[in-house]
Order: structure tokens, then C-alpha cells, then sequence
């Protein structure tokens, strides 16, 4: 059973009749790729995903990890349950509004990037790929700006893809290098460096859906790198040890 | 699992809890007594977490249970409602003050939700968990996420990603 674009994006919106609507249901419940596309095209979804991801912020995260994950937490559990409680009964206030006044995450820059990303489809690609000499350029004006060196060959490494496009962007106040590649089939994907912030990737890759995109991301010194695309998140992993071993 | 690789997976699934938390509780100081309740009671549930799992959905899981039993303790005391949160007290969260008004309208109407419906869409929507996946995590069948979502996206369709959906038209 196949259903186009339009036809779901109707049933997301409650337009289609009652039959066709329980028969795109139904499938769903068995076809994890009809439901993977519904979820992407849901328009509802990004604006509301992009609101509630400003929360919370650090100053939350910091107290609740010092509250519940400090190395005397389990001492403290037995009182914390009973606080808890209490809290319910007396609706205690323990300053509501300074909870709201943190920033995102630091780590929220991969779901970010994986967002951008998300939006690329294979015209993206293939309108937009730099000439060679255009790409040498490309390359040096990102180096320039994330001040470490860039080389054509290590980008080229992955054997798989094909370098199209490198440009600057900009992630709050650092620079953000995206390095565009397509594969055989013309679907795009992208290495993206950027500096600076408290990342927690570490020097071993992780690997994360995001945005519905496989994602790989990892920490080199001050430098941090996402390998986004597709959605194999063994194949972003394969390419993500490649690129690291050259760069 | 071991107490302390649970301890350590917890930050990083910390804002997830919290959002989740808020969705179940719609209030700014229950959700943060809920999200520390959550850790706790992982790491002390850590042996009964299988790595091939979801160390996220199980967690909420386990934010779900805690919640649903303060919820039966508070019924049998008919305690009072809680308050539910003052979007008044948001603070600027994003970069541009369009953006703020915004991502604080969007956050406004979430929290307006039935709370079934919120936290359906906290998982679906925001987490980016299946509907199968949000179905276990919630304990409902995956027909009753469906509609919940359905529902909400009635209220929340003003604010739909319309380039989004006019672009996927087109390429069709």
C-alpha cells in the first residue's frame, strides 16, 4: 500500500474520510517506514519540538544533577522521596521563575544541526555543488574561520561520497562549518565542525537519531564534529571513523 | 546495568526526563521534584535496565509509575490541584525576540493541553519517540496516542510549518 505526501500530510490534518484514515493507521501500526514518514512530515511537529527544546535550562539541569546525582545521593533518596511528597501536600515554592531562566543545552547543537539538515533534499545537492576551483576556496575561507587547517583529501575520504559544497554558517557566536556530501542515489548528508561550548561528545563517537536523521558526533580538543544523513546509524558511524582518522 | 553506568547515562537523558516530567505534572516545582525522583529511582532500579533498550523511554517509564502513585497518594488525601505553570514567568529562550514570542505562544498552548494530550506530544512531537514507543512508555494502546496527537494538533495547527508542507507538496 503506498500513499503519497499530500495524502498523509491530509490525514495528519484530518482530512481524509474515516475509511482511508483507518486504513493509513492500520498500516502504520505494521510498516515502521510509513510511520517514520508520517512523523517527518507532520508540520505541527518541528515548530512545537523547536519551542520545548529551549527547556529546560542549565541552571535546572545543574540542581536536579547536584541534587539526585551527587556521589551522596543514595544517602540522601530515602529524604528526597519523603520531600517529594511533602512538596505535593504543601505546594511549596522553591523559585519557579528562576527555573525558566536558563539557555539551551550546549548539546542541543547537534539536534540543531540535524534540523538544518533535515531540510536538504537531493536538488539541494545537486543545485548548489561547488566547482572544483570554487571548492578550494570553499575550503579555505571555512579553515580561516574555524582556524584549523581543512584538507580537500581528508574531506574526500569517505569513498562512498561525493564532496559537494563547503560553506560557513555561524551557531550562536562560533562558526559552524557544514561540508556537504551526496551519495550514488543523490541523497545528501553533511560533516559539521564547530568550536568552542561545554560539548560532552568525548573523543568516541556517539551515534543518536535525530530530527529523523542518523547522526554521529565526537570532540577533538576544542573542535566538535556531526556527521548527519540518511538513516543508517551504523553507516554514519563507518564514516564518521574515517573522517576522524584524517582530520 | 551497574548503579554507577546509570548515574552517568542520567545527564544526558536529564532534559528529557524534565520535559517529560512537565508534561505529566504541568507544574514548574512537582516536575523538578519528579525529574530528581526519576534519577533516584534509576539508579536504584540500574539492575533492571537492559542495554538493548531505550535508556530514555525507560526512564520515563519510571517517571510515569512514580507520578501515577503520587497521584493516587494525593487522591486519597484530596489534596488540592496543582497549579498549573504561569507562562508568564518565561524567560527570553531564544535568540531573537520573535522567535522568544513565538516559541513562548507554542509553550503556552502545549501547557494548555489536557495533559494526556501533552505529554503524547511531548514524546511524539518534541522526543521524537514512535507511536508504538510512546505507547509503551504512556501504557496505552497506540490508537489512543494517534487521537490524542490528533486532537492536539487541532489546537496546535496555527502553528504549523507551512513552507514545510507546501515544499513536500511540491515535490510530489
Amino acid at each position: 500500500m503506498t500513499y503519497s505526501d499530500q495524502e498523509l500530510l491530509a490525514f495528519l490534518n484530518g482530512e481524509l474520510d474515516d475509511r482511508r484514515a483507518g486504513e493509513i493507521e492500520q498500516t502504520m501500526r505494521v510498516d515502521q517506514d510509513l510511520e517514520s514518514r508520517v512523523m517527518a512530515l507532520d508540520p505541527v511537529a518541528g515548530p512545537v519540538r523547536d519551542a520545548m527544546m529551549s527547556l529546560p535550562g542549565d541552571q535546572v539541569l545543574r540542581r536536579i544533577e547536584d541534587a539526585a546525582l551527587s556521589p551522596r545521593q543514595s544517602q540522601r533518596e530515602s529524604r528526597h522521596l519523603a520531600r517529594f511528597a511533602a512538596v505535593l501536600v504543601l505546594g511549596a515554592t522553591l523559585g519557579a521563575g528562576a527555573m525558566w531562566l536558563g539557555t539551551p543545552r550546549a548539546d542541543d547543537w547537534r539536534g540543531r544541526v540535524a534540523q538544518y539538515q533535515s531540510l536538504y533534499v537531493a536538488d539541494t545537492v545537486r543545485l548548489t555543488t561547488a566547482s572544483s576551483d570554487a571548492l578550494t576556496r570553499q575550503i579555505g575561507a571555512a579553515a580561516d574561520s574555524l582556524g584549523r587547517p581543512l584538507d580537500l583529501s581528508a574531506l574526500e575520504a569517505p569513498s562512498s561520497l561525493k564532496l559537494a559544497r563547503v560553506q560557513v554558517l555561524g551557531l550562536d557566536e562560533a562558526p559552524l562549518i557544514q561540508i556537504v556530501y551526496t551519495d550514488d542515489d543523490g541523497k545528501p548528508y553533511a560533516l559539521c565542525i564547530t568550536t568552542g561550548g561545554e560539548g560532552d561528545e568525548g573523543s568516541d563517537a556517539s551515534s543518536e537519531m535525530l530530527h529523523g536523521l542518523a547522526t554521529t558526533a565526537w570532540q577533538d580538543g576544542d573542535f566538535r564534529f556531526i556527521f548527519v544523513g540518511g538513516e543508517d546509524l551504523s553507516k554514519t558511524g563507518r564514516i564518521a571513523d574515517q573522517l576522524k582518522a584524517v582530520l | 546495568m551497574k548503579p554507577r553506568s546509570v548515574r552517568d547515562m542520567l545527564p544526558r537523558a536529564l532534559p528529557s526526563i524534565w520535559r517529560f516530567a512537565l508534561s505529566l505534572t504541568g507544574d514548574i516545582e512537582m516536575t523538578n521534584d519528579l525529574s530528581q525522583s526519576t534519577c533516584l529511582r534509576a539508579v536504584e532500579k540500574a539492575d533492571q535496565f537492559r542495554s538493548a533498550g531505550s535508556f530514555e523511554g525507560w526512564c520515563l517509564q519510571i517517571c510515569r509509575s512514580i507520578w501515577l502513585n503520587e497521584l493516587r497518594s494525593r487522591a486519597s488525601r484530596q489534596d488540592k490541584a496543582f497549579a498549573t505553570v504561569d507562562v508568564d514567568q518565561l524567560p527570553d529562550i531564544a535568540p531573537g525576540i520573535e522567535q522568544n514570542l513565538f516559541a513562548r505562544e507554542i509553550i503556552s498552548k502545549v501547557m494548555a493541553l489536557p495533559d494526556a494530550q501533552r505529554s503524547a506530544v511531548e514524546l511524539v512531537f518534541v522526543q521524537q519517540f514512535t507511536y508504538s514507543e510512546a505507547a509503551v512508555i504512556l501504557d496505552v494502546p497506540i490508537g489512543t496516542v494517534m487521537s490524542r496527537l490528533h486532537a492536539a494538533r487541532k489546537v496546535l495547527r496555527k502553528y504549523a510549518d507551512v513552507t514545510l508542507g507546501e515544499s513536500r507538496k511540491e515535490q510530489k
